[in-house]
């Protein structure tokens, strides 16, 4: 228990300032813009840029991981500083935060399968099904097309796969995923490029201090011409890039592009053995969540149910409702408003506890039913004996009660314990990187689904299966009534021989 | 102990009720030091209730109780109830009670069944409470059987590992609740014989029984209640061969 609190306390005191920039992507958004690359590193050209400003600021560049949709929000509650991440201007989003000077320009693209003559703009996509990234710039060019059906996707890799496999006609994205994806998913092709759309760093509004910073090191990085260099490294360059920036450094080789290009083509075998240290960390921050978790379930259930069953009329009135609020709303809901809502009244928990704390409360209020269940199977007479022998209520239920309840709750908990190793995956949602977000990010970086997808699913097995085993042998070992069956196989002679 | 003026128990004007139903109505009675009485009477004549309400396990409605100097009256439990509790939980560390259904721990072997109530309540060492708890094992000739658990033992045993468990704690007076009722009919007498025993040692002990033999062979005096009322109090003896009262002697003669 010790232990446990010195870890939450870490997990407090790990927000530190000064020298860093904290900075936030969404990996799952793939090549070329923030992703892993085939060794399991940060890579991407974004990535590379605000490193570069961080170096300018002399500051320690610090990565945060959140969903694209939640980007905005977890910049305004302070979980980072700056959002790198195709972030544009647009209507919804120019009040919110304070945006820095373009770094990247480019036009959207518009891909089809290959073999597809029939599509050549947006023209010919009139009654067909386009594919979208939500709260893009395609997204709100698209509005004003009423006859093309669009779909939106949380990320590049489900539209580009949907387009492949027909279930829709074209998806439209912004150029470097685009161009990226037809280099991973072949099969593809770019059919028209138009429009244009400008990336933009973004910052917590009034943060005016850090936005001039910014601003005054992509100027100087733009002017020593490093921004052209990254950009042309990566194979980005397009005529509005060179149209935004005045002095332009050609480059001539796309080193990253030929990189990643290679890595696409290099043996699929290598490249899974590749991702397994990055699983096998993502499994630990699983395991971390459930196990937490689930102390907190037990010791909140626990005392929940006390509070239930000892306590005064109107506390246990209290504790009953909060119980059945916290049963009868969605875990993911719970967690959004621990991570995002609370931080309205002053309490702002990092994305760890948050995901703890939700986990453990939304577990508590089933476990203290399960408690209930357990403690009034335990016959009312062993309460008695023990009040009778002295004991106080609390020494009865301490030593008589609760251990052979225990017993009775053994099951259920195991039960319990294997699924919030599955529910855990939810705590992706708010910047966690564990299995299941792992996975997603992966798969949509390399666009490959089913490998890792079987690699993460042997991963939670091999997460659950020895909690059962182990609850199998503690439940052999504690079980009363069965160990009465075990009595009548001791032979009658040893009553004789004591007596 | 016989010293001592006061009665070891004084039961005055004692009333239960359930809801509207009394169960024991204006209940007086004195037992002393080194007593073994016998409180008899048909099914639900509130004979176990007024056994629950000396160690208070039930709360008293009217009337007082004081056993062995600690008063416990319903008058306290209306005026300061935290005082009330901390005498009643006072009261139950000097008073052994034994169960019909013996309510041995089945999560502890027999041995650490009787350690666990000095070791709780009195923060009494391991050491002590083991040798303690093998002496009084011995006591009821089961030490033997120590390591095992209750479910490994027949129902005379568990009782009177109960009786041992509740001796463990140093009572100055044992309530037994129907001690003979769950067990076989061959097992009855190794129970008695213990009870016996600890009456020959002084011990104050009262039962609630329907084993009119043993209340009429050992019991210095019995209690006879009907519909919650004290009907008759008397010699063993005397109630036995000439009851006083019309009921005694319709119950009497059903059981004899």
């Amino acid at each position: 228990m010790k232990r446990f609190l010195f870890f939450i306390l870490i997990l407090f005191g790990s927000s530190t300032y000064g020298d860093e920039l904290r900075w936030a992507a969404d990996t799952e958004s793939g090549a070329p813009s923030v992703f892993y690359d085939g060794n399991s590193q940060l890579a991407g050209f974004e990535k590379e840029i605000i490193e570069e400003v961080c170096k300018e600021l002399d500051k320690a560049p610090i990565f945060y991981q959140n969903d694209w949709a939640w980007l905005i929000p977890g910049l305004d509650h302070g979980l980072y500083d700056a959002i790198v991440e195709g972030l544009f201007r647009s209507e919804e989003n120019k009040d919110a935060v304070l945006f820095s000077i373009p770094y990247y320009a480019c036009p959207l693209s518009l891909l089809v399968r290959e073999g597809d003559e029939e599509i050549k703009s947006l023209e010919h996509c009139r009654k067909k099904k386009v594919g979208v990234l939500c709260c893009s710039r395609p997204r709100i060019v698209l509005k004003e097309y009423e006859d093309i059906e669009v779909f939106e996707y949380p990320n590049e890799h489900g539209a580009l796969s949907d387009v492949k496999n027909g279930r829709l006609d074209a998806a439209l994205l912004d150029y470097p995923a685009a161009m990226y994806s037809t280099i991973a998913l072949k099969g593809l092709k770019i059919v028209n490029n138009f429009d244009s759309v400008e990336y933009l760093m973004a910052v917590r509004k009034g943060n005016y201090a850090l936005i001039g910073e910014i601003n005054g090191a992509l100027l100087k990085l733009i002017q020593n011409g490093k921004v052209q260099i990254i950009v042309s490294k990566w194979g980005l360059t397009n005529p509005l890039f060179d149209a935004y920036i005045a002095k332009m450094v050609g480059g001539s080789g796309a080193d990253a592009r030929d990189t990643f290009e290679r890595e696409q083509s290099s043996s699929k075998f290598q490249k899974y053995v590749k991702l397994l240290p990055i699983f096998a960390k993502a499994a630990l921050v699983t395991l971390e969540v459930s196990i937490c978790g689930m102390i907190v379930a037990v010791a909140l259930g626990l005392v929940l149910v006390l509070v239930k069953l000892y306590s005064p009329r109107w506390i246990r009135f209290i504790v009953t409702v909060a119980v059945e609020i916290i049963r009868g709303t969605p875990l993911i809901v719970q967690l959004f408003f621990i991570f995002y809502g609370l931080p309205f009244v002053g309490i702002t928990l990092q994305p760890l506890v948050a995901g703890i704390v939700a986990l453990g409360i939304n577990y508590a209020a089933y476990e203290s039913e399960n408690f209930r269940a357990g403690l009034e199977a335990v016959p009312s007479g062993q309460m008695e004996a023990a009040r009778a022998l002295g004991m106080s209520q609390w020494q009865s239920l301490r030593y008589v009660v609760i251990p052979q309840a225990f017993c009775f709750v053994l099951p259920p908990l195991t039960n319990d314990f294997i699924a919030i190793i599955k529910e855990s995956s939810l705590v992706s949602l708010i910047t966690i990187v564990e299995l299941t977000k792992t996975y997603t990010t992966v798969a949509s970086s390399s666009f490959d689904f089913f490998i890792p997808g079987i690699i993460v699913a042997v991963l939670y097995l091999a997460l659950g299966l020895p909690f059962v085993r182990l609850a199998k042998l503690a439940e052999k070992y504690l079980a009363l009534e069965k160990s009465a069956y075990r009595a009548k196989r001791i032979p009658k002679k040893s009553h004789i021989n004591a007596q | 102990m016989s010293e001592n003026a006061e009665p070891l128990i004084q039961v005055r004007n004692l009333s239960k009720h359930y809801g509207e139903a009394a169960v024991l109505e204006n209940i007086s009675f004195n037992i002393e030091s080194g007593d073994l009485v016998s409180i008899i009477g048909p099914s639900g004549c509130g004979k176990s209730t007024l056994l629950r309400c000396l160690n208070c396990l039930e709360i008293l409605d009217e009337g007082e109780i004081c056993i062995n100097g600690t008063l416990i009256s319903s008058q306290l439990a209306l005026v300061d109830d935290a005082m009330f509790c901390r005498r009643a939980h006072q009261l139950r560390q000097s008073i052994g009670m034994v169960f019909q259904s013996f309510n041995l721990f089945p999560h502890k072997t027999l041995l650490e069944n009787i350690m666990l109530a000095p070791m709780v309540v009195r923060k009494q060492s391991r050491e002590l409470s083991r040798r303690q708890g093998m002496e009084l094992l011995d006591k009821v000739g089961l030490a033997n059987f120590y390591k095992r658990h209750p479910w490994s033992i027949s129902g005379g045993q568990k009782q009177r590992v109960a009786i041992a468990r509740a001796l463990a704690m140093n009572p100055v007076l044992m309530l037994y609740d129907e001690p003979t009722s769950a067990l076989d009919p061959e097992m009855v007498e190794e129970v008695l014989q213990v009870m016996r025993n600890l009456d020959r040692d002084g011990m104050t002990q009262v039962i609630v029984s329907h084993e009119m033999k043993f209340a009429r062979d050992a019991s210095d005096y019995i209690i006879y209640v009907e519909g919650g009322k004290i009907v008759e109090i008397s010699d063993e003896d005397e109630i036995f061969i000439s009851p006083k009262d019309e009921r005694t002697k319709r119950f009497l003669k059903r059981y004899m």
